[in-house]
């Protein structure tokens, strides 16, 4: 298995190398800090992390993106500038039981290809990690994919707080795999009160009795903030009922816009669909380069990966054994991350990451056959 | 005052005000703990034979009996859900045992006019984002706090662990907000934080948990804590309230 291991990372890294990404060396330990800002809950509860002897929360790496990102920023690196970087390393996850995977530790193997806005990187790095699955000798593959970016602009049309955005889109597999998915999903942002009814005079539980309180102490938000977050409250009411309706055409549109790529029509109701199975296509068509394994591309947006930095393209690869799917990994678009973990501005960049053991574990499974 | 090794063992703790309320819990079901003096860590319940009594601080009584070292212990439930390892064989055999009410509660500064309710500060966590910054939550109770807060769509934040004084680190300015444990809000006040609506974590009672495959494997100590749960349910049936049974010895 060792050998079987080494073999196929160095060869994933020939290719990568040969398309001009340079090796990142990564460190195994980071500030737990860094992971919470890029994911967020979906990750962060899943961190093996302690307190180092100085006193720092750190964290061992559960992915590698971020150390990545974080290595770009500081290296001042002109915006104009493309930057490639490969890495492959173990990565570690805690999962319980329940969680249905033991794998708390895997090899991940992937890139980054940061500066570059244009189609062709996302062709190019769906192409990369496409050769990536031929090397180890597979000959079949599923590649569900969704956007970021298309499905945000849909849930802004209704009116949805950047809140209920981000509690929506990490729950849209509710919506479409469960019948009473969007009762649940209405119910669920409701009891946890992220929908604002409006006309309710926000009384705060303790403020009034504390004349004494001192004015200037804001932490780290300003006067202005709260002002202006105040006023957009007075204003703003959303009820669950707009709620559910937003969802019922959410629901709808994910379910017509799903399934086999090549069957799916570009004149969609929906011109934001339209413009995405375009995009789709045109991605996956050229991506198929060089490409000798049969790849079904799959659209599902519902099965994003949770992750809410994504902004664009998302892609999610499986390879199917009877009713069975094993993940092997996955990308996508990330163009907001370098200024979310602190760079001067936006930069896009996109990547993919592949699990090698999960790769393994289906060579020596059809060998024992 | 010694004891055998063979007697079953409770915990109990001898910090606070968790240490005077069990002591009178105790001696209300009818099972006074006996005391040889303050500075004696080990006592006994003179109505109950076969059992030794041992004072631990609160925050050793979980680690205690999952390690084996005891088998039941009397302690704030949010301690132990806060320190257990859920791998490891102990369970809450009786919950809500009406003393050492508390809750973790979140705390925002006062000024903070437009943060009501955890939708709000769910809005804050992303204004922080935005700004490259992430909301950091001082807290004694870090497991607890990161499950409330990622299952209330509040996913951008980091823990700051303290041991103490947590309601002054808004003000001295290393944490944005605290998850402190309260039982009449009088601290959080006093320092110029309120509490929000749904801002609660968790509702906390003293309870009563045991070490199962412990108690499962030796008939002795069964018989015996099978007892002490009888003595407990029935002052509450006396009492007219019902006792939270949760694990069937």
């Amino acid at each position: 298995m060792h050998h079987a291991k080494l073999n196929l990372t160095a060869d994933i890294s020939e290719i990568l190398t040969i398309n001009a990404y340079e090796i990142f060396d990564c460190p195994i330990i980071e500030s737990t800090e860094l992971y919470a800002m890029k994911s967020g809950g979906e990750l962060t509860s899943r961190l093996y992390s302690f307190v180092e002897p100085g006193g720092m929360n750190v964290s061992l790496r559960p992915e590698f993106t971020s150390s990545v990102i974080r290595s770009y920023i500081s290296d001042k690196i002109s915006e104009k500038q493309i930057v490639k970087k490969q890495y492959v390393g173990p990565v570690f996850r805690y999962s319980d039981s329940t969680q249905g995977s033991n794998q708390r530790q895997f090899t991940q193997q992937g890139c980054e290809l940061i500066g570059d806005a244009s189609a062709d990187a996302d062709v190019e790095i769906l192409n990369l990690s496409l050769l990536a699955l031929q090397k180890s000798g597979l000959e079949t593959a599923t590649v569900k994919l969704g956007h970021m970016g298309y499905l945000r602009s849909l849930l802004e049309k209704f009116d949805l707080s950047e809140v209920l955005i981000g509690f929506t889109l990490s729950n849209l597999q509710l919506l479409t795999q469960k019948t009473n998915g969007i009762e649940e999903l209405s119910k669920m942002a409701s009891d946890i009160g992220l929908i604002n009814p409006g006309n309710k005079v926000s009384k705060p539980t303790q403020a009034k009795d504390t004349e004494s309180y001192r004015s200037d102490n804001y932490g780290r938000r300003s006067k202005e903030q709260i002002n202006s977050r105040s006023k957009s409250k007075e204003t703003n009411s959303f009820s669950i009922n707009k709620y559910t309706e937003s969802l019922e055409s959410l629901s709808e549109l994910l379910c017509t816009f799903a399934g086999d790529l090549n069957t799916i029509s570009d004149s969609h109701n929906d011109s934001t669909f339209g413009k995405a199975s375009q995009y789709f296509k045109l991605v996956a068509e050229k991506a198929m380069n060089d490409i000798n394994i049969e790849v079904d591309f799959i659209v599902d947006c519902a099965a994003q990966r949770g992750f809410t930095y994504y902004t664009g393209i998302i892609f999610d690869m499986e390879y199917k054994k009877g009713s069975n799917s094993i993940p092997l990994g996955g990308g996508g678009r990330y163009d907001g991350l370098v200024k979310l973990l602190g760079g001067p501005a936006e930069v896009p960049a996109t990547g993919f990451a592949v699990n090698i053991d999960s790769i393994l574990s289906i060579n020596s499974m059809d060998q024992k056959k | 005052m010694t004891f055998e090794n063979s007697d079953l063992k409770l915990v109990i703790p001898s910090d606070g005000a968790m240490y005077e309320s069990t002591l009178e819990f105790m001696a209300n079901v009818g099972l006074s703990v006996e005391r040889e003096s303050k500075r004696r860590y080990i006592a006994t319940i003179p109505n109950l034979s076969g059992i030794t009594v041992l004072l631990l601080r609160s925050a050793d009584i979980t680690s205690t009996l999952e390690d084996g070292s005891a088998d039941l212990g009397l302690l704030g439930e949010d301690r132990y859900q806060e320190l257990r390892q859920e791998d490891l064989p102990t369970a809450v055999i009786l919950g809500n045992l009406n003393y050492g009410n508390c809750s973790l509660t979140i705390g925002v500064p006062n000024s903070w006019s437009d943060v009501d309710s955890i939708a709000d500060l769910a809005e804050v966590a992303i204004e922080f984002r935005e700004k490259g910054l992430s909301m950091r939550v001082a807290t004694k109770s870090p497991r607890l706090t990161e499950k409330f807060l990622l299952s209330h769509g509040i996913s951008y934040f980091s823990l700051v662990r303290l041991s103490g004084t947590l309601e002054l680190a808004p003000e001295m300015g290393f944490a944005d907000i605290i998850a402190d444990i309260t039982s009449t809000g009088t601290t959080m006040r006093e320092n110029q934080l309120k509490t929000i609506q749904g801002g609660i974590i968790i509702e906390s009672e003293a309870c009563l948990v045991g070490n199962k495959t412990q108690l499962a494997s030796d008939p002795v100590k069964l018989r015996i804590s099978q007892e002490l749960v009888q003595i407990i349910t029935s002052y509450f049936k006396n009492q007219m309230t019902d006792v939270d049974v949760r694990y069937n010895l």
